[in-house]
């Protein structure tokens, strides 16, 4: 393993055209500790990441390496100066095998490269991933593995590539609690071992955990690298954005108004059964659940996505099964799907587009769209909900997590809905724009949309919900009231550990 | 500045490409109508690679010096509408006499009535263009066959079995042939056709054809096969020679390649009587009523291509004594009752003298 | 990519496009005296309706996400359906509209297939080429059909004020179709599958419906084309459309349409289209190519066209 001590980026600048993306960032990232680099999206975060992998060029400043400056090209160099990425999605091919992934792109080979060295790959695959604690069986395709342990394959491809600064981006996105404490382990020993570990995430109660300083980064700038002892979360949320958010968020509770949506007896074989409840005007429903149990289906189910067999779904007191999403918007529902890349967002289309795309049925007139209408319905929607957008024409491929969410969100509120379906609605964002959304769904409710919620953090339910559901195996086992809420219990019975 | 270097490097890649057809075209530029100079065909052509338009286009430049004319060749790869496209091009470069060869006689004559409208004459090789003022020059394809039969039958002996290697089903030319042979064979009841299959202008195609026919037809039940061009004779000969039966039948066919003339003259593989129409006397016939159109000649409307049948001597003696006699159904066919392989080789060889003074028949 | 910056990038694009055509013409003005006149700008357009009249269908399809390669064959079909209606009940009108709803027809068929059955689109219609073709071959025989009736050919043939019909044809359509695409529901459903298919499902867009759509628009063009094609040749050809989708995927491609779908417009494709016009038309006028060589200049001035685009491409995305 290369021994240095510190790697230094000073005075690090970076221009994309319109926008300073880094002013005159100095950080050091030391071996033997975690420094981890927090700030909103958009912040310079990847950017300086990238700067320092090899990825981006920088425009001004230098990289230093115990005190020597160094020339970062692209990535086989800062591959060979011992700096090595871990991304949130991972780069590992999912046909090859682990041992094939581990070594790809510096196979050993006997005859000058004519064949593969098989055996002696295949021991110190063993050996690292042994070290890690990971005993699998090395011959198998990556995608049969589990999100954790693949992680724990991309730490060992960085060890094997003598790694000495690991960069982490947004590691614990997609593990559980326990895997997540595997993971600090094995962070822990590197750390032990000398390794410098730069780590990235949203979740600052893991930074309090797991980082021993932190740097804040804000639109560009370093705010100021501290020790994380020094400085609460409350302290480093502030830095992060500029000004002051509450962590939990507390809804203005109102009484719900009448009744907006019954459900009876829904069923559908292989995803729910015997689900029947009730929504009211003004009333923040969570539901939750594990994966799979059921419960983004039933909201799927309610927007036309899928087809229950069985139940029935009244809507004001009216039969309403619907067969298409079409028929869903039309009876005034909405749904906020989970994905927004995949199932929220035409990246081709610009901001306006992509607002008025659920609308197009009332914006046009025999078939031709109203564009002054479009546009004027698309400034309203940027208004309300302080989307960051430089105009509306700009491509949503640009704009940041949060503001691209606000968008999708955006989509949905162009008719103001009866009932809004939102399916982990603060996934991927950070915390200044989490707590923006939090404010739009207060003021929905407030203002008589029945919302149905699914949050992949539970304090959400608990800050916004008036009930929450909870479902296990595709039934729901457990209503409660806000006032009987308590992170602990509803995630026992989550987990099936609650008694009663 | 690296992209702009790039580009141009690229745009005179584009520019040498244009300049590479022009430095190996076949004549210097004109330079517009200034100067009186050699008048200009242009001869649209079915397709430049295929062998036969080779040969076309061989006897066509060989007219072409004879007569001092120039001649811009253009191909329709095959293709109708690219063929219409060219006669219009022709038409904006106000040629002198525009030369077609149609791949559908319909589908030309809006085209021509144009060039002829704007004072292009035009000459539509091997085909029946009736548009007034146009010149045709058809093969008598259906009268050529029509006599063939009565040859074929007469060097059997009137009865017999023969089999037919068709062309390309829907090609008019080649439908002709067919229709002429199965009318004139009607005559001879005692002949019977054992079987027709198209070769479609496919050599492959042909040897294929032979060797089922080889499989079907034991020795002494089929005497003679009849081929719609040279290229498949040569073909099943090497079927017939694989399976050990070369010589055994009398082989009758068209075109006049010198191979089969050779094989005439030398009484090889039973090749008895090839019509000689021959791509290079049909693109010196048509280039020369071309050219002379372009000098501002007059012909009549219809000129019909004359094919000359090779036979030896004692092949012509023998079907004589049988009985055989020219039996005209739509026009004479034959520029001589018949002609020798020796003959033959000495007019494929100066195509230009045969017809650089010939008058259309009165 | 900031939107700005995009729209500045899309006009640095077409001005690109069209300083090619402007320099091919230039090119070609020297070295033909024939090519700079109005006969033979008519001459252009004429040779290449074929191919633009596809270019449109073709760009809705691509557009979408998907890709139509049967239209080759939809256009020879069509024509069969349409001259059989013609001489069996010796009317114009129902020939004409047999041709244009028998192309219409196939083209439910691919979006049946491709849009309900979720058949890839490459495999459905290269199946489609391959059927509709073949029972071209096996109802004609082989044998053209001759046509003579003027009315029947009035597109392919007829002039309005000494301009070919096609013509003006060719414009409505571009024109409509430019404003389909830009400010239609259809248009905008469109661009949205091909963006993101599921995103536009779940944005309420009835995604298989407007598939199934825009395959009809496909093979309704086609029929449209099938009319020009048999009136411009006085009969139809059973080999007509021959590897046309090709010559229409190159020529949109060349103009600078993404063949991943969810973006570009007609502009684009005519661009395209005019580039390739350009080229055919100077190699059939300029007298001293050779032949031989007419592929290998053809090919060459594709090459350097699609490098200046590319090279261009490559220079305005970082």
């Amino acid at each position: 393993m290369a021994n240095h001590t510190e790697l230094r980026v000073e005075q690090i600048s970076k221009s994309f055209p319109g926008v300073r993306a880094l002013q005159e960032v100095s950080i050091g990232f030391r071996s033997g500790r975690v420094h981890a680099l927090v700030g909103e999206n958009g912040a310079g975060k990847s950017t300086l990441v990238k700067i320092i992998a090899g990825v981006y060029r920088r425009d001004g400043g230098s990289i230093l390496i115990d005190g020597q400056e160094v020339e970062i090209h692209d990535p086989r160099m800062a591959n060979a100066t011992g700096i090595s990425v871990i991304h949130q999605e991972f780069s590992l091919f999912p046909e090859l095998n682990v041992i094939q992934n581990l070594f790809i792109g510096m196979e050993s080979t006997h005859a000058m490269g004519a064949v593969l060295d098989k055996r002696s790959m295949e021991r110190r695959a063993r050996e690292v991933l042994g070290r890690l604690g990971l005993s699998v069986a090395a011959g198998r395709p990556v995608k049969y593995f589990s999100v954790a342990e693949q992680q724990l394959m991309e730490i060992a491809k960085c060890l094997i590539r003598d790694a000495w600064l690991i960069i982490m981006d947004e590691p614990t996105s997609a593990l559980s609690d326990s895997e997540k404490n595997t993971l600090f382990n094995i962070i822990r020993a590197m750390k032990e071992q000398g390794l410098a570990i730069l780590y990235i995430s949203h979740h600052l109660e893991e930074i309090a955990e797991i980082a021993d300083e932190v740097s804040i980064l804000r639109d560009g700038r370093l705010v100021g690298t501290y020790d994380v002892g020094a400085v609460s979360l409350a302290n480093i949320t502030n830095l992060m954005v500029g000004k002051d958010i509450e962590l939990v968020f507390n809804r203005t509770r109102k009484e719900p108004g009448r009744r907006v949506l019954e459900v009876k007896d829904l069923a559908r074989e292989g995803s729910f059964r015997d689900i029947s409840f009730t929504l009211h005007r003004g009333e923040v429903l969570g539901l939750c659940g594990l994966l799979g149990f059921g419960h983004a289906e039933v909201c799927e189910a309610l927007f036309g996505l899928l087809s229950p067999e069985e139940g029935t779904i009244l809507l004001d007191g009216r039969t309403a099964g619907f067969t298409s999403p079409l028929e869903a918007m039309k009876a005034g529902i909405m749904y906020v799907p989970e994905d927004r890349k995949r199932e929220g967002l035409i990246q081709t289309m610009n901001a306006e587009e992509n607002l008025s795309l659920m609308s197009l049925h009332w914006l046009s007139k025999l078939g031709w769209i109203d564009l002054k209408n479009q546009a004027a319905v698309a400034r309203a929607l940027i208004d309300r909900l302080s989307i960051k957008v430089t105009t509306p024409k700009q491509g949503v491929d640009s704009l940041s997590g949060g503001n691209q969410q606000k968008v999708v969100i955006g989509k949905c509120l162009s008719r103001t809905p009866r009932l809004l379906i939102l399916n982990d609605p603060t996934r991927g964002i950070d915390v200044g724009a989490k707590e923006e959304i939090y404010r739009i769904i207060d003021r929905l409710a407030g203002e008589g949309v029945a919302i149905i919620m699914i949050s992949s953090e539970l304090p959400e339910y608990v800050g916004l919900c008036d009930r929450v559901l909870v479902f296990r195996h595709g039934r729901i086992i457990k209503e409660f009231a806000h006032e009987a809420f308590d992170q602990n219990r509803i995630l026992a019975y989550m987990l099936g550990t609650a008694e009663g | 500045m690296k992209g702009l270097r790039l580009v141009i490097m690229v745009a005179l890649i584009g520019l040498v490409a244009l300049s590479l057809g022009f430095a190996r075209g076949n004549r210097p530029e004109r330079e517009g109508t200034a100067a009186p100079e050699k008048p200009v065909v242009g001869a649209v052509m079915v397709d430049i690679t295929n062998p036969f338009f080779v040969q076309v286009m061989q006897g066509g430049n060989t007219m072409g010096e004879a007569l001092d004319v120039e001649i811009i060749w253009k191909s329709s790869e095959g293709s109708l509408e690219k063929q219409l496209a060219l006669i219009e091009s022709f038409i904006e470069q106000e040629v002198d006499c525009i030369w077609v060869d149609p791949l559908d006689p319909e589908a030309v004559k809006p085209p021509i009535r144009k060039a002829l409208a704007a004072g292009i004459p035009t000459v539509t090789g091997a085909n029946l263009v009736e548009v007034p003022g146009n010149v045709s020059t058809p093969f008598p394809s259906y009268d050529a066959f029509y006599q063939l039969t009565g040859m074929i039958a007469a060097y059997l002996g009137n009865e017999g079995s023969v089999v037919y290697m068709s062309g390309i089903p829907g090609n008019w030319i080649l439908d002709q042939y067919q229709a002429g042979f199965e009318d004139g064979m009607k005559r001879f009841p005692d002949i019977d056709i054992l079987s027709i299959q198209p070769a479609k202008m496919d050599p492959a195609l042909a040897a294929q054809i032979m060797e089922s026919w080889l499989t079907t037809y034991p020795k002494g039940s089929l005497d003679a096969v009849v081929f719609t061009t040279d290229p498949d004779m040569y073909a099943a000969i090497e079927a017939m020679k694989n399976a050990g039966r070369a010589g055994e039948f009398a082989l009758f066919s068209q075109n006049g390649d010198l191979p089969a003339v050779e094989m005439i003259e030398n009484g090889e593989n039973g090749v008895k009587i090839d019509l000689l129409s021959h791509g290079i006397r049909i693109g010196a016939f048509n280039l020369m009523v071309a050219a002379r159109l372009a000098k501002g000649e007059k012909f009549p409307e219809v000129l019909w291509f004359q094919y000359a049948p090779v036979m030896t001597e004692a092949t012509w003696d023998k079907i004589v004594a049988a009985g055989y006699r020219k039996d005209v159904q739509k026009g004479d066919p034959f520029s001589e009752d018949y002609i020798t392989p020796e003959r033959a080789k000495e007019v494929i060889a100066d195509a230009a003298s045969e017809f650089s003074d010939w008058q259309p028949p009165k | 990519m900031n939107r700005l910056k995009q729209t500045l990038r899309y006009r640095i694009k077409l001005f690109t496009l069209l300083g090619i055509v402007v320099v091919l013409i230039v090119v070609f003005s020297l070295a033909s005296p024939f090519f700079l006149s109005v006969t033979n700008f008519v001459n252009v357009v004429v040779h290449s309706s074929i191919l633009a009249i596809l270019a449109i269908g073709m760009t809705c399809v691509i557009i979408s996400g998907g890709l139509d390669l049967s239209v080759g064959s939809i256009i020879a079909f069509a024509g069969v359906v349409g001259v059989l209606a013609f001489r069996q009940t010796g009317s114009v009108i129902l020939g004409l509209a047999a041709c244009v709803t028998s192309g219409g027809a196939m083209g439910v068929l691919n979006g049946l297939l491709i849009g309900y059955m979720g058949i890839n689109a490459f495999i459905a219609t290269i199946a489609t080429l391959a059927v509709f073709r073949g029972a071209t071959l096996m109802i004609t025989g082989g044998h053209t059909i001759s046509v003579t009736d003027p009315a029947f050919n009035f597109l392919g043939q007829g002039q309005i004020l000494r301009i070919p019909v096609i013509i003006p044809a060719l414009a409505a359509l571009y024109v409509l179709f430019f404003f389909v695409l830009r400010r239609s529901v259809l248009g905008r459903s469109l661009y949205a599958i091909g963006g993101n298919a599921r995103a536009a499902r779940v944005s309420g867009i009835r995604v298989r419906l407007v598939t199934l759509g825009v395959y009809v628009l496909s093979g309704t063009l086609a029929g449209i084309c099938s009319v020009y094609v048999i009136g411009r040749l006085s009969s139809l050809q059973p080999w007509a459309g021959l590897g046309a989708e090709f010559e229409t995927i190159v020529a949109i491609v060349l103009g600078g349409i993404n063949i991943a779908g969810g973006e570009g417009d007609l502009l684009e494709s005519l661009a395209g289209v005019a580039i390739i016009a350009i080229i055919l038309n100077a190699i059939n006028l300029v007298p001293t190519i050779d032949p031989f060589y007419q592929s290998v200049v053809k090919g060459g001035i594709i090459l350097a066209a699609i490098a200046i685009y590319e090279r261009f491409k490559i220079a305005t995305s970082r």
